[in-house]
């Protein structure tokens, strides 16, 4: 039944900017502090207050124009969209409309092994709202530190085809907007919202009725909320019923879609130009800025220059702090493939999911330990542990090898003199694997490691064996 | 009622305006009027005249992104009709809706 329809949805995705201030007026825009403590009359909303544009936020604003291949508009205006709520208590917000700043932009991304490019309809600049709160006892509880910090909103064209697809684009355009470090994009934190609309339609059909759906706040609940909004509009279809053009809440707790309760009052913004802003006539170093190397380019890079598998070039790039961290680290080192493995599976497991700047071991910790391991003073299981007692005493690999003295790798003349001890000691062991059962190579290595206290190389102790074995 | 060029109804609702009919009558008439004076606009041909969305020259300045003092709180909360634990507090304009993004 699902699979005789054609899934139909569009994001709308808000970004909060990382700026000093806000978007029009000089309060910082911390998060997290008291409420109401960075306040003004313009974020306030005061009669007569007057909003000016922190450039800050329309730089950052064209970097990403710029990184999804927008149009770019050099002269863009900014008008008031009228309505009431309690958060924005000027009655209206203060946005961009007609003459947006930028238009017409895409960002491609591979689903289901299969290149996908969603266009970008546009791009504005606006203020956000205050931050409310709903009590049970029917108020309605307001903090202005939110109000005025400046969003960037960016609405795509309804290109995606599955709830799964769009999940894959929210990723990958978060990932796109963390490289360009215009947004922590903590969505924990609000820093960056999707809301969805969605229809479902029978393939060659007229498009259905669309859906808005809000509240789409994480990855799971975008997925989620759509898969959920999919099959209620599916069924209501099946059973004789009709789609009712209307916004819907998605409750993350019960995993359904409500209606939210609006005053019938259609959408009816009056927009008008801002007449105490001026046209924004972008200067042109606001576009010729250069661009950070983008995710896509620098996993391409990784595979070609680095001869890395794709998959350890895809977590290695996931984030673009995680690719400085590794290009740092190899700097010097000749083996980069262990490198690769050493930040995909030891760095980023220790680290689970938290930020790799804050990794108490810097490149050039790592790079003195596995320097180490590559002029074969230390074996690489010595290594592992040596790791371990970086991250729990802080000391470098050095100062940790040197007081536990013994660890360095024997000379190979002292292992070829126990080797020889090993031969000698076991002649029925040699006998064996002189009688093909060659297996028995391994409890021979075994006894030398013994020997060394674990010190030696394993792959240089079994060429020596093997050389004397097969003398 | 007879519908005039304006719908004074919708534009009450939106602007949270409560008129009497006698209010409404009166202000479609005063409404309407205006409409057709402005109307007389339209007969001018701007066919070759490039829009416009502001009568002055010139384009805004951006300021800087330094953060600077704003007001101080207790001020600001001093004239607020009500406040609870340094929120503004006011009627729930969405009865029953736990949250609006």
């Amino acid at each position: 039944m699902a699979a005789d329809y054609e899934v139909i949805i569009g994001l709308e995705i808000h970004v909060e900017l990382d700026t000093q201030t806000k978007l029009f007026c000089g309060c910082s825009r911390e998060y997290g502090r008291d409420p109401n403590t960075q306040i003004c009359p313009v974020c306030l909303g005061y009669p007569g207050a007057l909003p000016v544009l922190n450039q800050e936020a329309v730089r950052k604003a064209v970097l990403a124009a710029r990184a999804l291949g927008a149009r770019i508009h050099r002269r863009s205006y900014f008008y008031r969209k009228n309505y009431f709520y309690p958060d924005l208590p000027k009655g209206y917000q203060i946005t961009q409309y007609t003459y947006s700043l930028a238009e017409e932009g895409a960002l491609e991304f591979e689903f289901e092994g299969q290149k996908r490019r969603v266009r970008i309809e546009r791009m504005n600049l606006e203020e956000e709202a205050a931050k409310s709160f709903h009590t049970d006892d029917g108020y309605t509880l307001l903090d202005f530190n939110r109000s005025g910090i400046p969003l960037l909103e960016i609405v795509t064209y309804p290109d995606l085809r599955s709830p799964a697809e769009a999940r894959t684009f929210f990723t990958r355009l978060r990932q796109l907007l963390r490289y360009l470090r215009i947004s922590p994009c903590d969505m924990e934190k609000g820093h960056l919202r999707a809301d969805a609309n969605i229809s479902v339609r029978k393939p060659g059909e007229p498009l259905g009725t669309k859906v808005e759906l809000k509240n789409l706040n994480s990855f799971k609940a975008l997925e989620e909320g759509l898969r959920y909004e999919v099959q209620r509009q599916i069924q209501l279809l099946e059973s004789g019923g009709r789609v009712v053009q209307e916004t819907r809440l998605f409750d993350e707790d019960e995993g359904v879609t409500r209606p939210m309760r609006t005053k019938e009052e259609a959408h009816d913004y009056r927009y008008f130009p801002e007449p105490d802003l001026l046209p924004l006539d972008l200067d042109p170093k606001f576009l010729e800025e250069p661009l950070p190397e983008l995710p896509d380019a620098k996993r391409e890079r990784f595979i070609r220059d680095y001869g890395l598998r794709p998959d350890v070039a895809e977590v290695l790039t996931l984030e673009r702090e995680t690719a400085e961290y590794f290009e740092a680290l190899i700097q010097g080192l000749t083996d980069i493939e262990q490198a690769a493995h050493w930040v995909a599976n030891r760095v980023l497991g220790h680290l689970k999911g938290q930020a790799i700047t804050a990794f108490p071991i810097r490149p050039e910790g790592l790079r003195e330990l596995l320097r180490l391991v590559e002029t074969r003073k230390i074996t690489l299981n010595k290594a592992k542990d040596v790791f371990e007692k970086m991250l729990d005493t802080g000391k470098s690999a050095a100062e940790i090898i040197e007081e536990e003295g013994a660890t360095v790798i024997a000379s190979e003349d002292v292992l070829q003199t126990i080797v020889d001890e090993v031969i000698r000691e076991n002649p029925e062991l040699v006998e064996k694997y002189r009688k093909g059962k060659t297996g028995v190579i391994g409890p021979l290595i075994g006894q030398v490691m013994k020997k060394t206290k674990g010190s030696a190389d394993p792959q240089v102790v079994r060429s020596l064996l093997v050389a004397r074995l097969e003398a | 009622m007879k519908k005039g060029k304006v719908d004074v109804q919708h534009i009450a609702q939106l602007a949270r305006l409560h008129l009497t009919p006698e209010e409404e009558k009166e202000l479609q008439k005063h409404l309407d009027r205006m409409l057709e004076y402005v109307e007389i606009l339209t007969e001018v041909d701007v066919s070759d005249v490039e829009p416009m969305a502001y009568p002055h020259e010139g384009s805004q300045r951006l300021r800087s992104d330094t953060p600077r003092p704003g007001i101080n709180r207790n001020e600001a909360l001093g004239i607020a009709p009500d406040e609870f634990f340094f929120l503004y507090r006011v009627p729930s304009p969405l009865k029953g809706v736990k949250d609006k993004s």
